[in-house]
């Protein structure tokens, strides 16, 4: 069955590319938030296999909302959605239980390598 | 696979849209109340522009979003830094954005807005003291073929199209490639990359020399002390410059360092590959496939490296293994040394080796982390490597299943550690540990922008010394002697800090070359060709500027061996050749030069077909093609459209031509030759100045005109009555050591109108490439040492400049490149 992904991204264009490319991949995206508070909701109403989130959103950010996600599932595998400059940031979503991360600007073939390997596919 | 991004464009162009207003009203609203949620909101969109534009590989568009995310987030963190200036500056950079997304809207080019980009990264780091970053763009298409060029996939950024220097940012020294990175903007030359550095280079400038010396931009000279020191000439017969004291550089013909490096198959420098071996390189085979790990396996034994096995994970842990060991699995408590890898193309290293340490102190505990844990954060870590022992209940195989699934992590190996080991063996092993672990602490990385700031700095520096100098001759006698002492003083320390600051620059040329394995492997399996690359002295350093150039023109180069030069292995038996074809990239030092030869032992080039390509072409007429020798008949290759390969093909006949190749070379101050035999192969010569910026020159003046020539160039200078000379048909010949050289008048070269004089008059010696040429000048000025500009549209047309300078007065002084001078 194809693994189940919550992509959280502020902004549409990145969530409609990050969609696409788990598409071409063969998983299959089964909801969307556009900030932290939003990807919280959604994490505890879909349970997917794996969340893919942006650091910097509104509201709540992707840090905070990883956060929140782990404490609820210890066992969500939630891939950081990152820019060059923002590493940092990325080790305080690991340290708040992030499984890995991604850089933009995203490659498919990377993206899809990460989230394979991090599922344990390859 | 390059994505095809069109079918976001609509999307990018709405939602773009949004931000940059949204941006332009919190700008409004944070001058009437500046809270920390409205620059937050700001620096969200200008975040989110940045991220979306450069997905679309929209590079203008993503630097300048990169710049202001910057400028916000100085903001951000102290908001005392805003004033009125930064908001101006800030809606300025919001409306060009809105304007380049109108721009991409309708399928036009993004205005690159440099001046403001300047402007940008001059107040942020002004503001924070820090340099800027790169800004990485994804190289995309739009609902065209993906480009599936090899060369372009495989290779780290600098594949693409030739930029000016100082527009190109690269990340700092060498250590942060990230070969193998087809997102651009990384180290080694990025085409996709670009920065501002503060009053940098002038990016691609298209203003005139005299706009530049109006602005008073660059350019400098020291002098002074040489030229005090070092009158030139005038009196004894023949002056040697290097007896005179002055700096000629050692002839650093091919240093006994420059041993062979060795690649391999697989792209990857074989470390400590056998000294003096030559290189054996099967960096192709089209025939015959064998699977990948035993081609590798066969070539590590041709080269009899020794290489670290190759740790396969056991058996039982392929199955899929949550990275937390369950505690029913766990055995007693025992340490483990563990030694890992961080893949070189991995473009976060810090996050990586983090996320490892975070994977393993799940596990248990870290008695032992080498680079530290700060160290591996900033990632510095040398060639990859981390070395760590943990104490754990995990066991062995815990430990490979826990970072099994990560990404560019190689597991190199798990071994029980010792507990206590023998201190006698491990003492040395433990001190070079430190040593090396020293060695990294006292290295920092320097962006490269910061370091092209410094460079022009130290160019304005010299440039204010030289002033002030000239100051000091207009003043009364008895205040000279302290100004004069003064400004030496300044002179002395300047010079030395220009000096630091070029020996930071220096990077190996491995940095580009090491691209090279991988690019001839693809292109000759694709070619059906077989390629031994052989690559020595790679090791030589060159300033980086010059290198970030090098990286298009040799892989063209590389690929017209490949392509062009080299038959296939059949054509090659024929012509009673082994089948394996062979290219050499040789890397010499020579004076003040870097030599690169290109050689392959192909078909090589025929002249007579080139001549009648150019004059098909229209671009040579028969008399001229008639006239002209092999070698500048091998030179036509250079010329827009003039190409014997009957069909272009989908490798040499993209991107790059052999056209762009001699531009670049000549860009940069170097030169291009070319060399060919037919049947027996064909030699690209590149000869390039170690730096671009500071080159010695002796002035010399001709009527009203002071011009440079290079000292490299110059052998020494005479005296002599030119009317005196004994003449060869219409050369007058001057006799210098045991030979007679033929002069030239300068004037005459450059046309400029000198009177006629008469008796003793200069005469510079200088090497050309046909040998020893005397040039007639009117006087000698003596030496300086200059910071070098390159010349920019249309002046960079004219054959024999090869450069601009400013003296100390504030003159313009051009840079004669006489050996193109004469053959003009």
């Amino acid at each position: 069955m194809a693994k189940r992904v919550l992509v959280v991204d502020d902004a549409i264009f990145m969530r409609n590319m990050i969609k696409d490319i788990f598409a071409s991949g063969g998983f299959e995206v089964v909801g969307e938030a556009a900030n932290g508070l939003e990807a919280v909701e959604k994490y505890k109403e879909l349970k997917p296999d794996l969340t893919t989130m942006d650091i910097v959103m509104p509201f709540k950010s992707g840090i905070e909302a990883t956060r929140e996600i782990i404490k609820a599932d210890s066992s969500a595998v939630v891939i950081m959605c990152s820019a060059l400059g923002q590493e940092s940031l990325v080790m305080e979503a690991i340290e708040a239980g992030a499984s890995d991360f991604i850089v933009k600007p995203f490659r498919a073939e990377d993206v899809l390598a990460v989230v394979k390997k991090v599922l344990g596919e390859t | 696979m390059t994505m095809d991004m069109s079918r976001y464009l609509g999307l990018f162009i709405s939602e773009a849209t949004d931000h940059l207003e949204a941006l332009g009203r919190d700008l409004v609203q944070l001058e009437r109340e500046g809270t920390a949620t409205v620059v937050d909101s700001m620096f969200r969109h200008a975040h989110s522009v940045k991220g979306m534009a450069s997905s679309m590989g929209f590079e203008p568009i993503a630097v300048l979003a990169h710049r202001v995310e910057d400028l916000v987030d100085a903001v951000r963190q102290d908001r005392g830094r805003l004033d009125r200036d930064v908001v101006d500056l800030l809606l300025t950079a919001a409306d060009t954005m809105l304007a380049q997304v109108r721009a991409v809207a309708e399928s036009k080019p993004a205005d690159e807005a440099s001046v403001l980009l300047t402007q940008l990264g001059n107040r942020y780091i002004a503001m924070t003291g820090k340099g800027l970053a790169t800004t990485r763009v994804a190289k995309t298409t739009m609902s065209k073929p993906a480009a599936t060029d090899g060369a372009s996939t495989g290779t780290a950024s600098g594949d693409g199209p030739a930029r000016p220097a100082g527009d190109t940012a690269v990340e700092g020294p060498a250590g942060t490639t990230k070969p193998g990175t087809e997102s651009t903007a990384q180290a080694g030359g990025g085409a996709a990359s670009t920065s501002e550095a503060a009053g940098a280079q002038a990016s691609g400038d298209t203003g005139s020399v005299a706009e530049k010396v109006a602005k008073g931009t660059g350019a400098g000279t020291p002098s002074g002390t040489s030229r005090s020191q070092s009158p030139v000439g005038i009196a004894g017969p023949t002056v040697d410059l290097a007896a005179q004291g002055l700096p000629l550089p050692p002839d650093l013909l091919t240093p006994p360092g420059t041993s062979p490096n060795v690649v391999s198959a697989s792209g990857v420098p074989s470390v400590g590959a056998a000294e003096g071996a030559v290189a054996v390189v099967a960096a192709a085979l089209g025939l015959v496939e064998p699977p990948p790990n035993d081609l590798v396996d066969r070539l590590k034994d041709a080269a009899s490296v020794p290489v670290p096995a190759q740790t396969p994970p056991p058996a039982e842990v392929r199955s899929v293994l949550p990275p937390r060991v369950p505690a029913e699995a766990r055995g007693p408590m025992q340490r483990w040394a563990v030694r890992l890898r961080i893949a070189p193309t991995c473009q976060v290293p810090g996050v990586r080796a983090f996320l490892v340490h975070k994977r393993l102190t799940n596990l248990g505990t870290l008695v032992d982390l080498r680079p530290a844990l700060e160290e591996l954060k900033a990632g510095r870590i040398p060639d990859g490597y981390i070395q760590l022992e943990l104490e754990t209940t995990a066991g062995d195989t815990g430990i490979h299943a826990s970072l099994k699934n990560v990404v560019d992590v190689e597991v190199v190996s798990v071994k029980p550690a010792v507990a206590a080991p023998a201190p006698v063996v491990a003492a040395p092993a433990a001190e070079a540990a430190r040593a090396a672990n020293d060695a990294t602490a006292r290295t920092v990385r320097v962006r490269t922008e910061l370091l092209d700031y410094f460079l022009d700095t130290v160019g304005e520096l010299m440039l204010a010394t030289a002033r002030l100098r000239e100051v000091g001759k207009v003043l009364p006698e008895n205040a000279r002697p302290a100004l004069e002492e003064g400004v030496y003083r300044l002179h002395t320390l300047v010079k030395d800090l220009h000096d630091k600051v070029m020996t930071a620059r220096m990077t190996p040329l491995s940095l580009i070359t090491d691209r090279l394995p991988r690019a001839a492997r693809d292109i000759a399996r694709r070619k059906e060709r077989e390629v031994d690359l052989v690559i020595t002295g790679a090791e030589i350093e060159l300033d980086r500027a010059i290198l970030d150039e090098l990286a298009d023109p040799l892989m063209h180069l590389l690929r017209n061996c490949i392509d062009h030069g080299l038959e296939s292995p059949e054509e090659r038996v024929a012509a009673k050749k082994g089948p394996r074809g062979r290219v050499l990239v040789a890397v010499k030092r020579a004076r003040d030069r870097v030599i690169i030869e290109i050689e392959d032992d192909g078909r090589g080039m025929d002249p007579a077909k080139l001549k009648s390509a150019a004059v098909a072409r229209g671009l040579l007429s028969v008399e001229n093609a008639a006239r002209m020798s092999d070698r500048e008949a091998f030179l036509l290759s250079c010329l827009p459209g003039v190409s014997t390969a009957k069909d272009i093909t989908d490798i040499s006949g993209r991107g790059v031509g052999m056209d762009a190749v001699k531009r670049v070379v000549e860009n940069v101050g170097g030169t291009l030759e070319i060399d060919s035999e037919k049947g027996r192969g064909t030699r690209f010569t590149l000869r390039l100045p170690l730096t671009v910026a500071v080159v010695h020159l002796l002035l010399v003046e001709v009527g009203d005109e002071v011009f440079g020539l290079p000292i490299a160039k110059v052998v020494g200078a005479t005296e002599a009555d030119g009317e005196a000379l004994s003449r060869s048909r219409e050369t007058a010949l001057l006799p210098h050591g045991n030979s007679l050289l033929p002069v030239h008048s300068l004037d005459t070269l450059v046309g400029v109108p000198a009177p006629p004089r008469q008796g003793a008059r200069p005469f510079v010696v200088m090497d050309a490439d046909s040998g020893r040429v005397a040039l007639a000048v009117d006087r000698l000025l003596g030496q300086e040492e200059v910071v070098l500009k390159p010349l920019s549209r249309p002046l960079d047309l004219l054959p024999g400049l090869s450069g601009v300078t400013i003296l100390g007065s504030g003159r313009p002084v051009f840079i004669l490149d006489v050996p193109r001078l004469l053959s003009a």
